[in-house]
């Protein structure tokens, strides 16, 4: 446990070195260079750009329904792999139809569907739902088969020596004997999710009124907010970052890293 | 995105850049896609300004927003831009160094419905979604004006905008799905008034109570200040062109019709049916501060016109 | 002579071939066994006789393609709690489980008759008690093999099918294992089918000894002519492993 602990501490330590490392370049750059602050703000101006958004702004709101929005898509988008997945495994015929439809989706990047999810869904929360969905699904289907298949012969022969139902063989044999590969399906979504959820959210506009993140980050470049532009972008890596060491960081220091089991 | 245009623009002008030093001219001029800009068009075409002006190198590059050619200029790879005169004006607001020159364009621009119970702006409820190019634009400005016109608030709308490019805009709109109305420009605003259903809930002139300039052009200090004959060469080649499809809409149409998917009869239709102005005059840019400062736009305001805007006779 | 309600697993007529590179590899033919209940029974026999095929074969891992396996006169066709099957492989416990979340899998899944209360009786037993916290990635190959053989345990199974289970292991630790293992059957006497290549450890383990010809027949059968304490350095056993060494090796060479 203390291990873990300092680990972590450790990773923070270093994750604040580093960052620490780029912002005194960026104060270097902006006092050595020439720069309009235009083109390149201060680190101060971007930090006051942000205190602002809060401020005066909504751009709490609009982190929460951004973050609202990639759960749900995720959310949705897990479940669909799951149903692929049983579809995968349940007969030959499944399978085929499954890795085929992910080696066609698959390399399709979401914003290529702009044009057609808008025909279809319009621009609402719907459509960026379905593009955090799409490039949620077809990562997933992938790791989810790895993780099944991976799974070592002689933990699903303990599960039929005691004749354990699918439903318990599922929940207590085939989820954790996969979950170093959900894992990284999950990482691999989310890192995809957040990128597709601001790059829909800047060409979408407004959703639920106020917008998310990526909305901020546009309409502070239509008006030439460089500072409040910057604020948006570190706001979206701070996102990034925390939910990449954090909520990730400690999942799974809990799970494959304490099982033994990381990939 | 930001750093990525001002890199593509940096390969395409880096050429013409270091041309420099022979002591020719070289200018980079950026436009964007729609009727309004028809006579850069022609200057392409008849190679006008370099008649006008010999030995100069014109670079075009055409963009697909005004912010990109904002930050294009900014980062000093374009001299000349045009646009609408609100996106100049928050440029000139935050502290880049250009004025505006010329006018470029005249045009009815209007909010386009296809749906029957939106007969005026009253009947937009908050869940009816708004498609304009972006925040910030001569469409936002002048749908602001207008809400503030005729429901005393100029932001009502602004929560429920869709950012499109024209194109995306007038598919949307036609697909009557859930974007209720599309703020746009010629020649889409007479493509989509020529389908049936469609009406015009209200039109710039309206909102704004008078004749405006809608596409006007923008130059850098730096290249007003250095080649100052030379740009008021420019703004005459500019007007020449203008006059030129205002006098000979055929031969215009001979020469636009390629970089307009558009039969030539519609398009010489759009060009004399008088939704089209091609004029280097510039109309309205006092209504346009005096709005953008009261609605908190803009923080300041030009103390004297020659701070945004320079005079110059048409040679 | 046993009387016929001692026998605990019968298998009568066993066929099985596995299909392989396009024609059928038969590894087990018209094969017939009886063990009676409480038998510690060794199995040896050389690689590819068929030995792991009949341990799968009675804990219905697999089907049979004739013959019939019975156990306690009924005949059987699905795995069942009370045939466990244990592995060579290192793999066989969870690693998301602790020791002794491991060591009570089989009574967490169904109603068993062993209680929570064993646990700690299984964990002491096993020499345990102080790693029921740890993950198997964090114990050693013996701890891991004491590990399985409580939870096989756990089940309190009638019959324990074990396939090399301490194969892996260097010699010292196997040792160890095996007077755990004979201690275990001392104590709770469930009927064990050992199966291994090791002649030493056959003779140490098992009451009677089965060996198995590469063709899968029985080629010898017999109740182990030792007493209990005998050890590797007594004549006894010495001649014993040599008389196995020969059957086996001339199975080899046929």
């Amino acid at each position: 446990m203390k291990y873990l602990s300092n680990r972590i501490l450790n990773k923070i330590f270093e994750r604040f070195m580093w960052i620490g490392l780029l912002v005194l370049i960026w104060i270097i750059a902006v006092l050595l260079g020439d720069f309009s602050p235009l083109i390149l703000p201060s680190p101060y101006k971007v930090l006051q750009a942000l205190l602002k958004g809060f401020t005066e702004g909504i751009l709490g709101k609009q982190i929460l329904i951004s973050i609202v929005l990639v759960f749900a898509g995720m959310s949705i988008g897990t479940l669909i792999a799951l149903a692929f997945l049983f579809l995968a495994v349940s007969s030959r015929m499944g399978d085929s139809l499954v890795t085929t439809l992910t080696a066609v989706f698959h390399p399709l990047a979401g914003i290529a569907l702009l044009p057609v999810v808008i025909l279809w869904f319009g621009t609402g929360a719907l459509s960026i739902i379905f593009i955090i969905i799409h490039s949620v699904v077809w990562p997933m289907v992938t790791n989810l088969l790895m993780g099944y298949r991976s799974i070592p012969e002689p933990y699903k022969i303990v599960g039929r020596n005691y004749q354990l139902s699918s439903f318990k063989m599922f929940f207590n044999i085939t989820l954790p004997g996969s979950f170093p590969y959900i894992l990284a399906g999950l990482k691999i979504s989310w890192a995809r999710a957040w990128r597709a959820l601001i790059s829909a959210e800047m060409i979408f506009g407004a959703v639920f009124g106020s917008g998310g993140v990526g909305w901020f980050i546009f309409s502070k470049r239509v008006f030439m907010d460089t500072p409040g532009m910057f604020a948006g972008i570190v706001v979206v890596i701070i996102i990034g970052v925390l939910i990449e060491d954090f909520v990730f960081g400690v999942i799974e220091s809990r799970t494959v890293r304490r099982w033994g089991m990381s990939l | 995105m930001r750093f990525l245009t001002i890199l593509s623009i940096s390969l395409i002008v880096f050429s013409s850049c270091s041309n420099n030093k022979s002591g020719d001219i070289s200018v980079t001029i950026a436009e964007q896609y729609g009727l309004a800009y028809a006579p850069l068009q022609i200057l392409k075409e008849k190679k006008i300004i370099e008649e006008q002006i010999p030995g100069i190198k014109v670079n075009w590059v055409k963009l697909g927003n005004t912010a990109a050619i904002r930050e294009a200029v900014l980062g000093g790879k374009v001299d000349i831009g045009f646009m609408g005169i609100p996106p100049f004006l928050i440029g000139w607001d935050k502290g880049m160094d250009w004025k505006i020159f010329t006018g470029l364009s005249k045009a009815q621009i209007g909010l386009v419905t296809w749906r029957e119970d939106l007969k005026t702006l009253n009947d937009f409820g908050p869940e009816d979604r708004i498609a304009l190019p972006q925040p910030g634009s001569i469409q936002h400005i002048l749908l602001s004006m207008a809400a503030e016109k005729y429901l005393g608030r100029s932001d009502i709308f602004d929560n429920q905008l869709v950012t499109m490019k024209h194109p995306d805009g007038m598919s949307a709109l036609l697909s009557k799905r859930d974007v209720a109305a599309h703020f746009t420009s010629p020649p889409y605003i007479m493509m989509e008034l020529s389908e049936p259903d469609m009406t015009l809930v209200v039109d710039g002139k309206e909102a704004m109570g008078s004749d405006f300039t809608f596409i006007a052009g923008m130059v850098t200090d730096k290249f007003s200040s250095k080649h100052s004959d030379s740009l008021s060469l420019i703004k005459s080649s500019i007007a020449q062109a203008g006059e030129f499809i205002m006098e000979h809409p055929e031969e215009a149409v001979a020469i636009l019709k390629k970089d307009y998917s558009i039969p030539e009869e519609v398009l010489l239709s759009y060009l004399t049916g008088g939704g089209l102005v091609y004029s280097p005059e510039v109309e309205g840019l006092p209504k346009f501060i005096n709005f953008m400062k009261d609605k908190g736009y803009l923080e300041k305001t030009p103390e004297n016109i020659d701070e945004i805007f320079i005079e110059q006779d048409i040679k | 002579m046993k009387q016929s309600s001692d026998i605990l697993l019968s298998l009568k007529n066993i066929s099985k071939s596995y299909n392989c590179a396009d024609s059928d590899l038969s590894v087990l033919n018209n094969f017939s066994l009886k063990i009676d209940r409480g038998e510690f029974v060794s199995i040896l026999g050389p690689s590819g006789c068929g030995k792991s095929t009949l341990l799968k074969i009675c804990s219905s891992m697999i089907q049979q393609e004739s013959g019939t396996v019975k156990i306690s006169g009924q005949i059987v066709n699905s795995p069942d709690k009370s045939r466990v099957l244990m592995l060579q492989d290192d793999n066989q416990l969870f690693p998301w489980l602790t020791v002794e979340k491991n060591i009570a899998f089989p009574t967490n899944s169904f109603d068993s008759i062993r209680r929570e209360s064993d646990l700690p009786n299984l964990l002491e037993m096993a020499g345990l008690s102080n790693y029921s916290d740890y993950y198997p990635h964090q114990l050693s190959g013996g701890m891991k093999k004491r590990t399985a053989l409580a939870r096989a345990l756990a089940g309190d199974p009638e019959i324990l099918l074990m396939d090399e289970p301490f194969g892996s292991l260097d010699p010292k630790i196997k040792i160890k294992l095996q007077d755990f293992l004979l201690e275990i059957w001392g104590k709770y006497g469930m009927t064990v089918l050992f199966v291994t290549h090791d002649i030493n450890e056959a003779i140490r383990l098992g009451q009677r000894i089965i060996i198995m010809s590469d063709s899968g027949d029985i080629v010898c059968d017999e109740k182990k002519s030792l007493s209990e304490k005998s050890t590797l350095y007594e004549d006894v056993f010495f001649k014993l492993y040599r008389k196995y060494y020969s059957l086996l090796t001339g199975i080899g060479h046929q």
